[in-house]
């Protein structure tokens, strides 16, 4: 974590309110590490660290399972790579400031999902102490994430809004990985129909996030060109990333999906295997 | 620029990584096809020869004026003449063991089509000819090309041979018709000669000189008739008395008379110096001087007037006499000299006739010379022509003025030329390894989608927030890791196969 960085959310813990104080917490083991930066001191940013540092983790990711999957881990020799994620955080927290952020991921291409840039993204967040991130799996088509946390899904997102004998704990998945939480898409889904039009798509993702201070929402979206999903799902989040992977994007699909989402809207383009 | 290059070699490189099957594909396809191409493609070897057509040559200069060494004109012309020769290119065919005495006429046509179109003919400069020849067999082509330039010079020289041959044959006859053509004018003019003996060469000469004597005799015989015409007319003055000797004595008493009018004047003025006119001696002198004055007078008067009175005086006198058989004489003499007069005129005329004639004669005489002149010139012309001709036939026989000999032999072709095995399999190698790259790169270019990030930021202007990759766990390197292996593989076994190709082209089993 660079200093400025370190600075900047300094700032911004002293400005917080003490609500987050009063968010339920889970209980579980305490897996605790020593706070590498060693500059976070105020007192709120204890507080939030004590709340994420209850979280329940039952397993974690060895380094060697970590580099199996391609995640980014404190074992990952490759500073590039490191480096670029730490920008993305970096920016993204900037454009978070104190609130509870959603982000939109999606790819330009239909032939192309962003799983493991969300996955990794959400993991580098989650490697700060005092923040958790959560994935949201919207896309329907997609179970590659489930694979990727090692998750066997009973419900998911879709059994969530559909039906209300499926409370919010059964679909928020624990990962191998710290302060990482999951939310697959579900099993039992209709291709066919809009998912997330409802009004309990919003509860839920405000329910999710006022579960932690500083907690990150990555929200897995199919690709803009291709999902009306997508576009309902733009109404939900605060930021939306584009991933253009190489050589599968022109520039026309480009405009179109920077277009649809909206200049303000756009966090900005991740380029992938650029 | 640089930067440019870099990009594109990167994207080129993981476009075809990306695509290793078809790029693979491509590869061992080209590489393969090359390696057979190599392998098949025909061998050609080149033998020329060039041959120097000279029309200087040292003869030349030596025999300038008397004979002329044949010019083969156009060497082009003729070696070119040569190769549309059945006879020549079958001879060719024959050296260069293409057919023997089996051979069929078709397949001899078709053979001679095919080593036309492998021949080439060309100047190189005014003089030079150059005759290559192609074929697979090193061997044949030198045959083929050697015996091609010995039938060149041999035609060549056949040419000028038969050239002079036939120029030597048309002078002779030329010269042998100007002889006749001589005979028959010399016989025309003696035959008219014997028909007109007056003109005999001089004939005319002297018959001028005759006219121009009886011309200078007539004036002469004029001349004496004139004088003794004249001579008549004064004799018979003299005769009837006019001739003067009748006044001798009336002009002897005049001058007297005069002398005593100046004695008497004399006297007169003697006196007068004394005496007064009125004396009586000067009015007698007076009177004296006028009565003879008077005198005087009465001569003068009776000389000019009586004239005749006295002819008679001469009628009887020895001079009339003498004067008669004077005029009698010079009478006969000058009717001599008219009758001689008149003879010599006929003479003139019939001399003035003859010039007429032959003047006539002459003309036609002269008509007839000049076209013997004209023959006799060319006649000898012809003559001079003729040994020339003989010369230069001579010469060519003997192959004196030889003008057309090889400068440059024929030589037997060590390389093949044109695309050669080692050519293909280099190209093999090079376009073998840009074809997949080309493709890849042109497949790239044609789908239009981003492969180049600047064209986000700068043409999109839209923010870049990361470039991100995923990182290879350890199966999906050790899956690329056995990718590379095989490809490097394929690329090896192509490698192999073309270096067993180049060391059976060494060995000289392919």
């Amino acid at each position: 974590m660079s200093i400025i960085e370190s600075a900047f959310l300094k700032n911004k813990k002293e400005q917080s309110h003490n609500k987050n104080k009063n968010t339920p917490d889970d209980i579980g083991d305490i897996v605790g590490r020593a706070d590498q930066d060693g500059m976070i001191s105020s007192n709120k940013i204890v507080s939030a660290k004590e709340n994420i540092a209850k979280m329940k983790q039952k397993r974690l990711y060895s380094q060697e399972e970590l580099a199996e999957l391609g995640f980014i881990s404190k074992a990952t020799t490759d500073t590039k790579l490191i480096n670029e994620y730490r920008n993305l955080r970096t920016k993204l927290v900037e454009y978070a400031g104190q609130k509870n952020f959603v982000t939109l991921v999606t790819s330009v291409s239909a032939n192309f999902n962003a799983s493991m840039v969300i996955a990794n993204l959400a993991a580098t967040l989650a490697l700060d102490e005092g923040k958790t991130s959560l994935v949201i799996n919207a896309d329907i088509n997609n179970s590659e994430i489930d694979n990727i946390f090692g998750i066997e899904p009973k419900f998911g997102l879709v059994d969530f809004i559909r039906s209300s004998d499926v409370a919010l704990d059964e679909i928020i998945y624990e990962t191998p990985i710290n302060r990482l939480r999951y939310i697959p898409v579900g099993l039992n889904i209709e291709s066919s129909a809009e998912h997330f039009s409802d009004a309990r798509m919003k509860e839920t993702i405000a329910s999710v996030l006022e579960r932690y201070p500083e907690r990150y929402i990555f929200i897995n979206a199919p690709s803009i060109s291709q999902s009306a999903d997508t576009r309902i799902l733009l109404g939900t989040s605060d930021k939306v990333i584009l991933v253009v992977p190489y050589g599968k994007a022109t520039e026309d699909g480009i405009r179109q999906a920077v277009l649809s989402i909206g200049k303000e809207k756009l966090a900005g383009i991740v380029l992938n295997e650029f | 620029m640089n930067k440019g290059i870099e990009f594109i070699i990167r994207m080129v490189l993981k476009e075809v990584w990306a695509r290793k099957k078809l790029a693979v594909s491509v590869y061992v396809l080209v590489a393969i096809s090359f390696a057979l191409l190599a392998a098949k493609w025909p061998q050609t070897f080149t033998s020329s020869a060039t041959i120097i057509v000279d029309d200087r040559n040292i003869i030349r200069p030596l025999m300038e004026g008397t004979a002329q060494t044949t010019a083969l004109t156009e060497p082009l012309k003729l070696a070119r003449s040569m190769m549309s020769s059945r006879t020549s290119l079958k001879e060719v065919l024959t050296i260069g063991g293409w057919i023997n005495s089996e051979t069929s006429a078709k397949e001899i046509a078709t053979l001679t089509e095919n080593i036309r179109s492998r021949t080439e003919i060309k100047n190189q400069g005014k003089n030079i000819v150059k005759i290559s020849f192609r074929d697979g067999d090193p061997e044949r082509a030198y045959l083929a090309t050697k015996s091609m330039s010995e039938i060149f010079i041999r035609e060549s020289n056949l040419i000028k041979q038969r050239e002079s041959e036939s120029a030597y044959v048309f002078i002779n006859t030329q010269a042998e018709k100007y002889r006749a053509k001589l005979k028959d004018a010399d016989l025309a003019i003696k035959e008219f000669r014997e028909k007109n003996v007056d003109s005999t060469p001089g004939a005319m000469r002297v018959t001028n000189e005759r006219i121009l004597t009886l011309t200078r005799n007539i004036e002469d015989l004029d001349i004496e008739i004139l004088g003794q015409k004249s001579k008549l007319a004064a004799q018979r003055e003299q005769l009837s008395g006019g001739g003067g000797a009748e006044n001798t004595a009336s002009i002897n008493r005049e001058n007297l008379l005069r002398v005593r009018i100046s004695e008497l004047k004399v006297k007169l003025e003697d006196l007068r110096l004394i005496y007064k006119d009125t004396y009586p001696d000067i009015i007698q002198i007076k009177t004296q001087i006028a009565t003879t004055t008077d005198q005087i007078k009465s001569e003068i008067e009776s000389r000019s007037a009586k004239k005749t009175y006295r002819k008679e005086e001469l009628a009887d006198s020895p001079i009339a006499q003498t004067l008669r058989s004077e005029i009698l004489r010079t009478q006969t003499k000058t009717s001599t000299l008219n009758s001689r007069k008149e003879q010599l005129f006929l003479l003139l005329k019939k001399e003035r006739e003859k010039v007429n004639r032959i003047n006539a004669v002459e003309a036609e005489i002269s008509e007839l010379t000049r076209e013997s002149a004209v023959n006799t010139t060319k006649y000898n012309q012809l003559i001079a022509q003729r040994e020339s001709a003989r010369i230069s036939k001579d010469m060519d026989v003997a192959q004196q003025g030889i003008n057309a000999r090889i400068q440059e032999a024929a030589y037997l072709p060590v390389k093949s030329n044109g695309v050669r095995f080692l050519h293909l399999i280099i190209l093999g190698f090079i376009v073998s390894l840009g074809a997949p790259l080309v493709l890849v790169f042109g497949l790239a270019l044609i789908d239009q989608k981003i492969r180049d990030p600047q064209v986000i930021l700068e043409k999109l202007q839209l923010p870049v927030l990361a470039n991100v990759y995923q990182i290879k766990n350890k199966y999906e390197k050790r899956a690329e890791l056995r990718s590379q292996i095989a490809v490097a593989t394929i690329v090896a076994l192509v490698w192999s196969v073309y270096a067993f190709e180049i060391w059976l082209k060494i060995q000289d089993k392919l």
